[in-house]
């Protein structure tokens, strides 16, 4: 919807700053640059966080096509990176000054070997670094650390290439490189040769961690090794203190980047949609009271510039029009017409972010799935829920006769201890089919329902398959251990939709 | 344009062995460097009968403290003495820890002219290493014996040579070193901040390094660690400066974060970083300021107080929930016990449970909460509520945010 004309705009806006990069001779690196895609490949949440943006963004999977370096993957289309047009960074003049002075001039030896920036999200970290080494004669190297995921030998040659592209050198025929050795030997040789000064970007270091330490060491202390003027500087949205407690380097420079204030938020996305140029003849004035009130009505559940910056350009024109048709002269009034419009929309695109377990929609597709399962697996679940969540001692009370209809609470309040923590207990296969009987000759009773022939285990390995009972494998007694993995709400969904009463069997709440 | 800062920055900048050329400071470890080049004496000129013998020796340290830089400067010296009579080789542990690797390496750096025989043995890959490596190894040998040099192999980050296959490649540089039918005198030196590394070693290994260690500790005293302090920030022929230098490092606030960096870590390379980060604040003078800035840039940043700080409150009061839980019990907590704590301040967000699930995932990702006892394997849509959680922040530090944030809103004093 409104999505399309913004990204034409940036399109546009691109390929201009692109052609005026390109003129300029001395900041090559642009041209050379891997596609540097914010987004952390490992957790579902994230990967889900960049399918809700593509239908703005044009970012497709280019993972497979980096090691080409085309001239069109050089794009970003991450909102964040809209003001990269803009000639300063907004509120981050400390950390633009050290940045300057960490990387000086090609007279002055004086680079250090390693430097790390960290902040959270969307705080200008790599529009910061990318306005600094625009303005200096360095070569620069970026790499987006999920890179590896391709594999260590796609990364290590990916960086060697970046580094050779700069010169006038070919790679040999058969060039290949897959270990640390050979990663040193080159960057060595190059480096060498042509004495270059070169600043090695790793964005989202934090994914190298764990698996890749080595590679992380050796890109930390590579000026040491190569005694060249080489700089790694690593961005990651962690602390150095969490990052790497045990790569404790001496040579390694932290620069903190917080978060945006209020103020700077409204100057950034107000620059973002003026320098859009969809403002029209609407005076700047009101393009900032738009934005302010869109930020100060936000800012206590959101301050990440990538949302707000969104919902801003997203509703901006259709504000434009109603400033435009309206007769009404009052802003606050115009606002408020469009206020639940946009509140509405704000909930959806939070979130969409993570929409795994989340979401009404979602939820209540999750409780249809559930609730579209055959019957027995109802009970099976209930039954697992259950002896997860009720001592085994306790089952006598709750089983014992399986006709029960009503639990004797009179009986059982007397030992009633209401602070007992709710504990998870793994269960056996025997216990779980006892409880599954019982509650299944209950409920059927009440239904008049007759038939019981099931196949017990092929259910339960159908739920576990689902993730919806967990196989907690075999304890010394070859016994095999169970639990439930389902939340006391959807196992109240299920227990309603069968006339169960799950709450007056739960121990917890006696 | 050279200013003046940029002059103070390379003197400051930490880097590696910035001694190879010049000594900007006198570290005190003549002792040790004198017997480290008598030990590299007798394998390149000989002992007192003439006889030049093979030898190891091991440096230890803490990191920073100019380990790397003592056996630059003793081989610097020899190699300008005699340098028709030693080859030096330097493997690094952060990139040759395994056998293939420090095998090649070593035949790389004797053998840099003669590419076309290394490339028949080394770099065909259609045998396996281990069957090339005799021939390498016996290669190897016939050209040392043909250079008739005596061989100093510099190994930094000895601690990433424990494991088997690189002490094989200690085993076979003592046979070569070993056998009296070659003369091919090797001195090993191993560079490492690991002082048990012994014990990780073969005995065979052990004992030849057992006999000769230098431990280095920086023993320096507070005064002598500012005199390194207005050394490094000095300029020669800039006496200006330098008076400035002196009235900065004679501020009381100056030498009470230098102090508190002396008993936490003697070593040059902290002290340089902590002088290079203030020099990157500022222009054209250092002012106090700027060194205590740097101090808590480096070493008392407060990160979790940073990042909550960096949250907006809707999140914040997840954290609150969070704190009310743990400061009950300790034990580890499951979501849902917070999201009860907090339900009603959250809802007047109009935020759902939904919402709150996210912050719980942000939160992860931020890895202020982590997942305990394996539960975050098996992520996916019901267990989340499902898997326990311990929060990273630690009291005092939640004392702090609830203190820093700046317009808390009043219905946190009540739970507090």
């Amino acid at each position: 919807m409104d999505g399309s004309s913004s990204e034409d705009d940036g399109n546009t806006r691109k390929t201009v700053s692109r052609i005026t990069k390109s003129a300029l001779p001395s900041t090559p690196s642009k041209e050379l640059r891997i596609v540097v895609e914010k987004y952390n490949g490992v957790t579902p949440v994230k990967v889900d966080h960049i399918e809700s943006q593509e239908d703005e963004d044009e970012e497709d999977d280019r993972q497979g096509t980096d090691l080409e370096m085309d001239d069109e993957s050089q794009e970003e289309e991450v909102p964040v990176e809209f003001s990269k047009t803009t000639a300063s960074v907004v509120g981050r003049n400390t950390q633009m000054k050290q940045l300057n002075a960490v990387i000086p001039d090609r007279s002055i030896p004086s680079l250090p070997g390693a430097v790390f920036l960290w902040g959270a999200p969307a705080t200008g970290k790599s529009i910061t670094l990318d306005k600094v080494l625009e303005a200096k004669d360095v070569h620069v190297i970026k790499i987006h650390s999920s890179e590896i995921l391709c594999g260590r030998r796609a990364f290590f040659e990916t960086f060697v290439k970046q580094l050779v592209r700069h010169t006038n050198l070919t790679l040999a025929e058969n060039f290949k490189c897959d270990s640390l050795r050979l990663l040193y030997t080159n960057v060595y040789n190059y480096l060498c040769e042509k004495s270059l000064r070169v600043v090695a970007v790793i964005e989202g270091a934090e994914s190298l961690r764990g698996e890749h330490d080595d590679i992380l060491r050796m890109l930390i202390s590579l000026q040491d090794i190569t005694q060249c003027q080489i700089c790694t500087v690593l961005i990651s949205r962690l602390p150095p203190g969490h990052f790497m407690p045990n790569i404790l380097d001496h040579s390694i420079i932290p620069v903190y980047f917080p978060q945006y204030t209020m103020e700077e938020l409204n100057l950034i996305i107000v620059k973002q949609i003026l320098s859009s140029g969809s403002s029209g003849s609407i005076s700047s004035g009101s393009c900032e009271f738009f934005v302010t009130m869109i930020v100060s009505m936000f800012y206590y559940i959101c301050r990440d510039l990538r949302k707000l910056s969104r919902l801003a350009i997203g509703h901006w024109d259709s504000f434009q029009k109603m400033i435009e048709t309206s007769e009404e002269v009052n802003l606050t009034r115009l606002w408020k017409k469009l206020e639940p419009q946009m509140k509405a929309q704000f909930f959806q695109l939070n979130s969409s972010i993570t929409a795994i377990n989340s979401g009404s929609r979602k939820d209540q597709e999750n409780a249809n799935k559930t609730l579209e399962m055959p019957t027995n697996a109802k009970y099976l679940l209930i039954a697992s829920y259950v002896a997860t969540h009720n001592p085994p001692s306790s089952d006598k009370r709750f089983f014992v006769k399986s006709k029960i209809s009503k639990v004797k609470k009179s009986r059982l309040a007397v030992k009633t201890d209401t602070n007992t923590k709710p504990t998870m207990r793994s269960f056996e296969l025997n216990r779980l089919q006892a409880i599954f009987g019982s509650i299944q000759s209950y409920c059927d009773d009440k239904a008049m329902n007759k038939n019981r022939n099931i196949s017990f285990m092929t259910l339960l390995t159908s739920l576990c398959q689902n993730k919806l009972i967990q196989h907690l494998g075999e304890d010394s007694c070859g016994n095999h251990k169970y639990k439930c993995l389902l939340d006391f709400d959807t196992v109240l969904e299920i227990s309603r939709s069968v006339n169960f009463e799950l709450n007056s069997y739960l121990y917890r709440l006696l | 344009m050279e200013t003046l800062m940029d002059q103070v920055r390379q003197r400051v900048v930490p880097i590696r062995r910035t001694g190879w050329t010049k000594t900007l400071v006198t570290l005190g470890y003549e002792t040790e460097e004198e017997y480290l080049k008598s030990v590299i004496k007798q394998v390149v000129v000989g002992n007192s009968d003439g006889v030049k013998v093979s030898t190891s020796i091991m440096v230890y340290g803490p990191p920073g403290c100019g380990k790397s830089q003592l056996v630059d400067k003793a081989v610097k010296f020899h190699e300008k003495e005699h340098k028709q009579a030693l080859d030096v080789v330097r493997l690094e542990g952060v990139y040759c820890f395994s056998l293939q690797d420090s095998v090649m390496e070593i035949c790389n750096q004797i053998i840099d002219d003669d590419g076309a025989m290394l490339e028949g043995l080394g770099q065909d890959d259609s045998t396996p290493f281990d069957e090339r490596l005799e021939g390498i190894l016996y290669y190897l040998k016939n050209k040392l014996i043909e250079t008739k040099k005596s061989l100093i192999i510099i190994i930094d980050g000895m601690e990433k040579f424990i494991d088997d296959s690189s002490q094989r490649l200690l085993y076979n540089l003592f046979d070569i070193s070993a056998n009296s039918a070659f003369s091919v005198p090797i001195c090993i030196i191993g560079i490492t901040t690991c002082v048990d590394i012994l014990d990780s070693f073969e005995k065979r290994v052990r004992s030849r390094f057992s006999h000769r260690q230098i431990n280095l500790i920086p023993k320096v005293e507070f005064p002598a660690y500012l005199g390194w302090a207005t050394e490094l920030l000095s300029l020669s022929n800039k006496k200006e400066w330098n008076l400035q230098v002196q009235s900065l490092l004679e501020n009381k606030e100056v030498i009470k974060i230098l102090r508190s960096l002396y008993e936490a870590d003697r070593c040059i390379g902290q002290l340089k970083r902590l002088l290079y980060t203030a020099t990157l604040m500022c222009d054209d003078t250092i002012t106090p300021a700027s060194i205590k800035d740097a101090y808590t840039q480096l070493f008392g940043m407060q990160c979790h107080v940073l990042m909550a700080l960096d949250l907006p409150v809707s999140e914040l009061v997840v954290l609150l929930g969070i704190f009310k839980k743990i400061q009950r019990s300790q034990q580890a907590w499951q979501p849902a016990e917070v999201f009860e704590i907090i339900k009603k301040p959250y809802a007047s967000f109009q935020l759902r449970k939904d919402d709150f699930i996210k912050t719980i995932i942000k939160l992860q990702d931020m890895e202020i909460i982590v997942p305990v006892g394996g539960s975050h394997q098996n992520r996916c849509v019901s267990n989340l509520n499902e898997s326990y959680y311990k929060c990273e922040i630690s009291f005092v530090e939640f004392t702090e945010i609830w203190k820093t944030y700046p317009n808390l809103p009043s219905f946190f004093n009540e739970f507090l």
